[in-house]
């Protein structure tokens, strides 16, 4: 079953126009890859109902995102960039209020993630500091026993330590609880730590949609020597190519297979060097 | 979990929220309440206590009428819209339950202000003035009393539910600052007609009919301006620049 489905997507603003297809099963992580402003928040929103949809479907857990939309949400533990709580509220508090709202509310696991956490119940959310404030939002969502997490940047903006504290509880509810996960974020080390899946979105678009492992395996960075190599973009295989210096190239390909080294080697390639591209690589060949 | 729990979470955050509005209106009626039984008691006789019930009605409606107004745009205002909108609508919650909720509040709050002299006045009156000066008008009477007092619930209810809905779609501020406007003139009329009832009935019989007719209407105005003022709230077109 999908956790999520969504089919042809679209809000239209001034100078903005986001069409999105996307799918996450249950159970899988889904890293929301792309720049500032490229439609991440802006996909979430639409499917959290909090912006409405010009046109397209969206189904969670198999049910209408707006028909359904009060049922789903007690299924979906969220955390924003901008948390925005009540600043005058202490943590417990917010914790009381928040709470009754999910049927599936963990109360045991949120009072030691708390401790695991180090956040004072009686201070203020107004006098937490910004990694505290994420914590909480991450405690709340955690807690809520949501079978679908949205975390929507959750780690931009915190120093190393607490980024480090934030990804690591991420992981452990992914093994303790196995919850489908949207992760949106434009820091890809954090996302390529997360994700299982990932989704490179870009003006709107989601410009690629692939398997972890399939990216890793399929985008090769390929470097050569060859004295007499005829013209490379022949090659369809080959994404872009670059001459280094007189003898010297290198190739992107995004279908790497032993078939491409191969056909190098009976070019007459030589030193033939593979490398892994990273999903910021990745990201930029796909945009240029 | 059901939609009136919900609304009820709701409303009881906003109470917390408010908690400190609502203590200090509560020391406010404490001192101002005071001061008035002391006046009532110091007074040689019971002919000028007329100017004290008005005196406490008006002040009562004047407050109510603006809180009323005012509760749901504040806790709109500087709460749900420029902080925690987007995280209420991530919650379980709908337009549905946040529009209600709000009315609620703005209504219940509303109540509380007025509720707190009306009683104080209804109390005074039964208990400590059982005679009326003569040269008060039946019809004004009328207001002061229980029917006119169930009629500004009514007018309450309908002036939250309206404030609620049109500043989700429009310029709180305007509103607002109508409102006040209305405040101003219908004191103002009040005055004049009180001054003046000696001497013509010509201002203040019809003002007072206008104001009963109201009060009749006003049921059906407030559901209206419930039903429309949801409509308007659920396609909540002033969102979009939260985005």
């Amino acid at each position: 079953m999908n956790a999520i489905e969504i089919i042809n997507l679209q809000k239209r603003y001034k100078d903005f126009h986001l069409k999105v297809d996307l799918i996450l099963k249950q159970g899988e992580t889904i890293g929301l890859v792309g720049p500032n402003g490229a439609g991440k928040t802006t996909t979430i929103n639409l499917l959290l109902n909090i912006v409405k949809k010009d046109s397209g479907e969206v189904k969670i857990f198999g049910l209408d995102h707006i028909k359904y939309e009060g049922g789903i949400k007690e299924r979906i533990g969220f955390v924003f960039e901008e948390q925005n709580f009540y600043k005058n509220m202490r943590i417990e508090q917010i914790i009381k209020f928040c709470g009754p709202l999910y049927p599936r509310w963990k109360a045991e696991y949120c009072a030691s993630l708390l401790n695991r956490f180090n956040l004072p119940p009686r201070k203020k959310y107004g006098a937490l500091s910004k990694g505290m404030k994420i914590k909480l939002a991450l405690l709340i969502a955690f807690s809520s026993g949501g079978e679908f997490l949205i975390l929507d940047e959750p780690t931009s903006g915190l120093d190393p330590k607490v980024r480090n504290e934030v990804l690591e509880e991420i992981e452990r509810i992914k093994e303790k609880y196995s919850p489908s996960i949207l992760f949106s974020s434009h820091l890809m080390p954090d996302v390529e730590r997360i994700a299982d899946n990932i989704a490179l979105i870009n003006n709107g678009k989601i410009i690629l949609m692939e398997k972890k492992t399939g990216l890793k395996d399929k985008w090769k960075k390929i470097t050569f020597i060859n004295e007499n190599i005829s013209d490379l973009s022949a090659n369809p295989d080959i994404l872009r190519y670059q001459q280094l210096d007189k003898t010297r190239y290198f190739i992107i390909t995004n279908t790497f297979s032993s078939g491409l080294i191969s056909s190098l080697e009976s070019s007459g390639s030589r030193e033939i060097q593979i490398e892994e591209l990273s999903l910021e690589e990745i990201f930029l060949e796909c945009v240029q | 979990m059901k939609d009136i729990k919900k609304i009820e979470i709701l409303f009881k955050k906003d109470a917390f929220i408010l908690k400190s509005y609502i203590i200090s209106y509560f020391i406010l009626y404490i001192i101002l309440g005071g001061f008035t039984v002391a006046l009532v008691y110091l007074s040689e006789g019971s002919i000028n206590n007329f100017f004290f019930e008005f005196f406490l009605f008006l002040w009562g409606f004047v407050l109510a009428i603006g809180w009323a107004a005012y509760m749901p745009i504040r806790s709109i205002t500087y709460e749900e819209k420029e902080r925690t909108f987007k995280i209420l609508k991530g919650l379980p919650f709908t337009n549905y339950h946040i529009f209600f909720s709000k009315l609620l509040s703005g209504y219940v709050w509303a109540l509380i202000i007025f509720g707190v002299p009306g009683l104080t006045m209804l109390i005074h009156r039964y208990l400590f003035l059982r005679t009326i000066p003569e040269d008060v008008p039946t019809e004004f009477v009328d207001i002061v009393t229980l029917t006119g007092f169930i009629g500004l619930i009514f007018l309450l209810l309908l002036i939250s539910a309206l404030a609620t809905s049109l500043y989700m779609n429009f310029k709180g501020s305007q509103i607002f600052v109508g409102v006040e406007i209305l405040l101003i003139i219908f004191i103002t009329f009040s005055i004049i007609t009180h001054l003046v009832r000696k001497d013509s009935d010509i201002y203040l019989i019809p003002f007072l009919k206008f104001i009963k007719v109201a009060f009749l209407f006003s049921p059906l105005l407030a559901i209206l301006c419930i039903f429309l003022g949801y409509k308007l709230f659920d396609k909540h077109k002033s969102y979009i620049k939260f985005q």
